[in-house]
């Protein structure tokens, strides 16, 4: 494996680790907003 | 509603970013390899989806033992969401796996020992959601989850170990001393 190749493949290592980072946090976020939902709806209802 | 934090914002940009940056190294900056030509590049995404996949599914067996120990079901949302991610990664892993491995062996699919893994954790973490689905209270979900989320997270070592402990032509690039891996550039 050439040094090109290396750089590359760390890359994208750690660009697919930001990414994960960013959809897990986006995915806990609507989670959470989904959780308020809920209980507003409970609010409303009774 | 509550706004987005701008952390988060921030982030948002730099993944973007950060796949671009990663798709210009893959597709430009990297040589071409000698004997599998282009379609080696797919190895770059490959690699990338994989290493985060497992790492996530071994992440949520850490929140699944946080949340049994707490019974705070704020920790299994954390866990669904980290096997959410993990399985769609796993999944892009495994379609790219089978896009490189045409060329390459000359079929989309073998049963070779890492893709058999590879293919039974995919199914454990689907059957995960069908549990989840399958039960109403949230207390009883969460704790049937976590427990099951537990030992599916057997599943990603024994994956990534699969092409050291046993026979297989899957390559070994990161810590292997197989020849065979070592790429070359035009």
């Amino acid at each position: 494996m050439t040094a090109d190749m290396r750089t590359a493949m760390f890359v994208a290592l750690f660009a697919f680790t930001v990414i994960f980072i960013d959809l897990y946090w986006n995915r806990i976020r609507l989670g959470d907003l989904q959780d308020k939902v809920e209980q507003l709806k409970l609010k409303v209802t009774m | 509603m509550p706004t987005k934090p701008t952390l988060l914002k921030v982030l948002d940009i730099v993944a973007l970013i950060m796949l671009g940056v990663a798709t210009y190294f893959a597709l430009v900056k990297a040589p071409t390899e000698l004997v599998m030509g282009q379609v080696q590049r797919v190895f770059y995404f490959h690699l990338g989806t994989a290493w985060t996949a497992l790492l996530g599914f071994l992440f949520s067996s850490v929140l699944s033992v946080i949340y049994l120990i707490t019974k705070d079901l704020r920790w299994d949302r954390y866990q669904v969401a980290a096997i959410e991610v993990s399985l769609v990664f796993f999944l892009i892993t495994i379609v790219l796996g089978s896009i490189w491995a045409r060329p390459a062996w000359n079929t989309w699919w073998t049963w070779d020992p890492r893709l058999t893994t590879a293919a039974i954790t995919e199914l454990v973490y689907i059957a995960y959601f069908m549990l989840r689905q399958g039960i109403d209270d949230p207390d009883r979900r969460a704790r049937f989850g976590a427990v099951y989320a537990l030992l599916g997270g057997i599943s990603a070592p024994i994956t990534f170990f699969a092409i050291r402990l046993y026979r297989t032509i899957h390559p070994v690039v990161i810590a292997g001393n197989n020849p065979e891996a070592e790429a070359a550039s035009a």
